[in-house]
């Protein structure tokens, strides 16, 4: 039987109301409550009503291969996991649970490694119960796209009922 | 034939794919284990995720991290065509896309591949997870791999390695 992991200050509402006037501040230490974000290096370095931008410093465990030069490909998966996630609560505006229903990834071309990656992330279409989002992933000093991942999510049970359209020239 | 490319094919002879995914940093951090290497030849490998609290993504149902669960089925994808492959030539992902059927709790996950088709120059994978009842999967996956032939170290054109584990 597995105990269930909660670290402290998992709970948003104790973060946003420590930090009242900065969701920045609260965003980062959501993620850094969930354990796999924090496990990796994760960091939410911006967001906006819609979207999120997260930075994954690099890290010789992110290596394809032990003698490799390129970032293995997972790596980049999981960063575009969590920054489609975190996207999803900018434009949800709560913490409330959501789950992913599917997320595809496109690999452009292989990473090199050495570099921070960074996943810019924006859920462009939101309805009542799902939520709509793509994320590039790029390197911090380099404007050639990696990877493009698309994703969708089930948030059903949230407060409100605010919902996103998908215009033509937003995406 | 460098090095890592004997390594590689060593490991396959003796159907070793355990030295394949310790190979890899993040797979050997996440700690994701092939089962049953012995029956390798004859039927398709299983992978095991064990948990880890360093795992979750959802630290409040609780639940697994997403990427995680991807994370193990893209590298079961990628095991087992070469597995099947078995040639020098090495699969590199196009693309990945997951369905997730359930909540992924904080237990161990197993995985499966199909291997929809091998073709001349990509392999077509789908991949199955499960937790506590295999007939009630948490996740499935489909990738697209490109095989690609290592090339000579002494090819006259760039300087390429070959690339077992390259995106």
């Amino acid at each position: 039987m597995t105990k269930p992991y909660h670290p402290a200050g998992s709970s948003l509402e104790k973060t946003c109301k420590a930090e009242p006037n900065s969701a920045i501040h609260a965003a980062r230490q959501f993620s850094n409550a969930v354990p796999h974000n924090f496990d990796l290096g994760m960091i939410v370095e911006s967001m906006s009503s819609t979207a999120a931008v997260m930075r994954l410093p690099y890290r010789n465990i992110l290596m394809g291969d032990s003698e490799k030069d390129w970032l293995y490909s997972s790596t980049l998966y999981s960063l575009a996991d969590a920054a489609s996630g975190m996207a999803v609560f900018c434009a949800l505006n709560e913490l409330t649970s959501i789950a992913t229903l599917d997320m595809r990834i496109d690999y452009l071309r292989p990473t090199p490694i050495g570099r921070d990656l960074l996943a810019n992330a924006t859920c462009y279409r939101l309805t009542r119960q799902v939520a709509f989002t793509r994320c590039s992933i790029y390197l911090a000093d380099d404007d050639e796209i990696c990877a493009i991942a698309t994703g969708t999510f089930y948030c059903g049970k949230r407060s409100a009922t605010h919902t996103i359209k998908a215009k033509r020239d937003s995406i | 034939m460098t090095q890592r490319m004997n390594a590689v094919l060593e490991a396959l002879a003796s159907n070793r794919y355990q030295d394949l995914l310790d190979a890899i940093p993040y797979v050997r951090h996440l700690g994701i284990r092939v089962e049953g290497e012995q029956d390798a030849r004859k039927s398709t490998l299983l992978f095991h995720l064990p948990f880890r609290n360093e795992i979750i993504g959802n630290p409040m149902l609780p639940a697994l991290h997403g990427g995680v669960v991807g994370a193990l089925l893209e590298t079961a994808s990628m095991i087992q065509v070469i597995a099947s492959e078995r040639q020098s030539r090495m699969p590199r992902l196009i693309d990945f896309s997951v369905d997730y059927l359930r909540s992924a709790r904080t237990k161990d996950c197993w995985a499966e591949c199909n291997v929809v088709r091998m073709g001349s120059s990509i392999a077509a994978v789908s991949v199955r997870c499960w937790q506590d009842d295999e007939t009630a999967p948490i996740a499935t996956a489909r990738a697209h791999l490109l095989l690609v032939e290592p090339m000579p170290q002494q090819h006259g054109g760039l300087p390429m390695k070959p690339q077992p584990f390259d995106i």
